[in-house]
């Protein structure tokens, strides 16, 4: 099983203004410049990982680390009739990334599976004291987990980890999760996960980001399947941004993934609780 | 010099009993040790009791702190009788109250009843919570001062406290390897200012942060974290005016030879380096 990275979250929108400045100013990203009608974001040692777009649609890169693994994905999909698209070299060079192929989920979700996403020489710079170390992972809508997991299972390569009721946490590597797919009325990205060096910076970005005024709908908390702890905050049209720490290792080849009852403290065993997100209520 | 160990237990009054010792038990999470007619006891650790509420007067309060033996004891009702410090030797009675062998009373400069206690009882039974806070036990007192810089003096020179760092006029003080045992907020008049309890780790103050929002119980400060002491804290009110605080990780003094205290501005970062203000009712 493959190990994966998630490299980029492509976000489109007709605000990009408004969602470059929250993640600049409130979230304390790096600006990476570079276009005129787009925001660049960078998180950590990779030349960019988040980017606001007029340009649809929305996707999530998947990092592979081999351009084999890739090419078994896309025989994979192609063996099960799942339709898929190669990147040509312009759309490779759009996307920062060496070579890759798009696929949408049973859900709607388009996914980027990419080898060699771009890495910078220069280090990562935030542009407040904010914490991140990069670019951990992603919350999904999905219109039923439980049909999409085959397609994250058996074509991508992905194991389920946990489930709390119908939420399913997905990985493939030590970590206990990077994805996680939430039960929701249509496709779409929930969060993002940026990892923050500890609970120290986890709580100096919830006060700071109370003091800016910034919705902060869920946490601090700490997940009761993965003992991440999480702080999320709203952005422009929803978009929530999770600042995560102490996601919990697991040795995939013993972990059996258990099933969460559907409560309130199995998504926050700390008692926070959510405040307007359905796919977070259960 | 007067030797103090470690502090012991606190005596609080109370007009109603059964409201605080709801409030010790199901919110601060203490585990009742012995209930009397007009006194409860309460546990936080291995000691027999380290918190007393007593039908009286709110403001009829005591801090205990426990010297070496008998002699230290005499000794120190010496020294204070020789400063004009009235020093009252505790009675049998009184004694049996508190669960000691012998005690003496006094009031610091201040005027905040101060009890020196010898032989404090522990308990063979172990400590078990009434709810599943994490509490390691009883650890600090912040009392109030009517003069911070007279009554350092008092508890450096008269006592055998040190000055681990300052916020302001605020002398955090140790007695052992502890960052701080006491400290002093300035006030019109005396009284208790906080009581403090240890927890296991972090996610007992964010556990008991959510726990006791939900319940409306007033949290005056934190969730935090002392640049001072290194502590992550939790202050919520209690009965009567109370502040009481969960807290973990309070930094011990290596090397007693070298420590010297720093002087923090007093404002709020220096309070707390994640960014957490006092609401006013954290202090008179």
């Amino acid at each position: 099983m493959p190990s994966v990275d998630i490299a980029f979250v492509r976000i489109a929108t007709s605000n990009v203004a408004g969602h470059a400045a929250f993640a600049g100013d409130m979230i304390g990203l790096q600006v990476v410049p570079g276009s005129d009608d787009e925001a660049w974001f960078r998180s950590d040692i990779r030349r960019r990982t988040l980017v606001f777009t007029p340009r649809g649609p929305s996707s999530v890169g998947i990092a592979l680390h081999a351009p084999e693994d890739v090419d078994a994905i896309a025989e994979r999909l192609r063996e099960a009739g799942h339709a898929f698209e190669w990147h040509d070299r312009d759309a490779c060079e759009e996307l920062f990334v060496r070579s890759g192929l798009r696929v949408t989920d049973p859900s709607g979700n388009v996914l980027d599976l990419v080898y060699g996403p771009h890495h910078s020489g220069i280090r990562f710079f935030p542009q407040r004291d904010n914490g991140i170390q990069g670019l951990e992972g992603v919350g999904l809508r999905s219109t039923s987990p439980e049909r999409d997991l085959p397609f994250w299972r058996d074509l991508l390569g992905f194991e389920l980890r946990d489930r709390v009721g119908e939420i399913a946490y997905i990985g493939t590597d030590a970590l206990h999760h990077r994805i996680a797919l939430y039960p929701s009325d249509r496709p779409g990205i929930l969060y993002i996960n940026f990892a923050v060096e500890d609970l120290e910076l986890v709580m100096q970005n919830k006060y700071h980001l109370q003091s800016r005024q910034v919705r902060l709908p869920f946490g601090p908390g700490r997940q009761a399947a993965s003992g991440q702890i999480f702080l999320m905050a709203e952005g422009p049209e929803g978009l929530l941004y999770s600042l995560v720490t102490e996601t919990r290792k697991i040795d995939p080849t013993r972990h059996r993934p258990r099933q969460f009852a559907p409560e309130a403290s199995s998504l926050c065993c700390w008692g926070s609780r959510p405040e307007g997100i359905a796919e977070l209520t259960v | 010099m007067i030797e103090l160990k470690d502090v012991c237990y606190a005596r609080l009054g109370t007009r109603d009993l059964e409201g605080a010792t709801t409030f010790a038990t199901e919110f601060l999470g203490l585990e009742v040790a012995e209930r009397r007619r007009d006194a409860v006891y309460f546990r936080s650790d291995d000691r027999s009791h380290t918190l007393c509420y007593f039908e009286g007067d709110p403001e009829d309060q005591s801090i205990a702190f426990e010297v070496e033996d008998e002699a230290a004891l005499i000794a120190a009702a010496d020294t204070l009788d020789r400063m004009n410090h009235r020093v009252e030797r505790g009675t049998v009675e009184e004694c049996e109250r508190r669960k000691v062998k012998d005690f003496v009373a006094f009031l610091d400069p201040t005027g905040n009843r101060i009890e020196l206690a010898v032989r404090p009882e522990r308990s063979g039974k172990r400590y078990f919570a009434t709810r599943d806070a994490g509490i390691t036990g009883f650890s600090h007192v912040g009392l109030y001062t009517t003069d911070p810089v007279r009554d350092e003096a008092f508890w450096t020179q008269v006592c055998n406290a040190k000055v681990s760092d300052r916020i302001g006029d605020i002398p955090l003080m140790r007695v052992n390897e502890i960052h701080h045992t006491i400290a002093l907020l300035a006030s019109d008049k005396p009284g208790v200012q906080h009581i403090n309890h240890q927890v296991t780790n972090n996610d007992d103050i964010l556990r008991s942060y959510n726990f006791l929002a939900d319940r409306d119980v007033e949290i005056v400060f934190g969730p935090g974290r002392h640049p001072t002491s290194g502590a992550r804290f939790l202050y919520f009110k209690g009965p009567e005016g109370m502040v009481y605080e969960y807290s973990v990780g309070v930094d011990a003094i290596e090397d007693e030879e070298t420590h010297q205290p720093r002087q923090f501005g007093f404002e709020p970062t220096s309070l707390c380096k994640w960014g957490s203000k006092p609401q006013s009712s954290f202090r008179r």
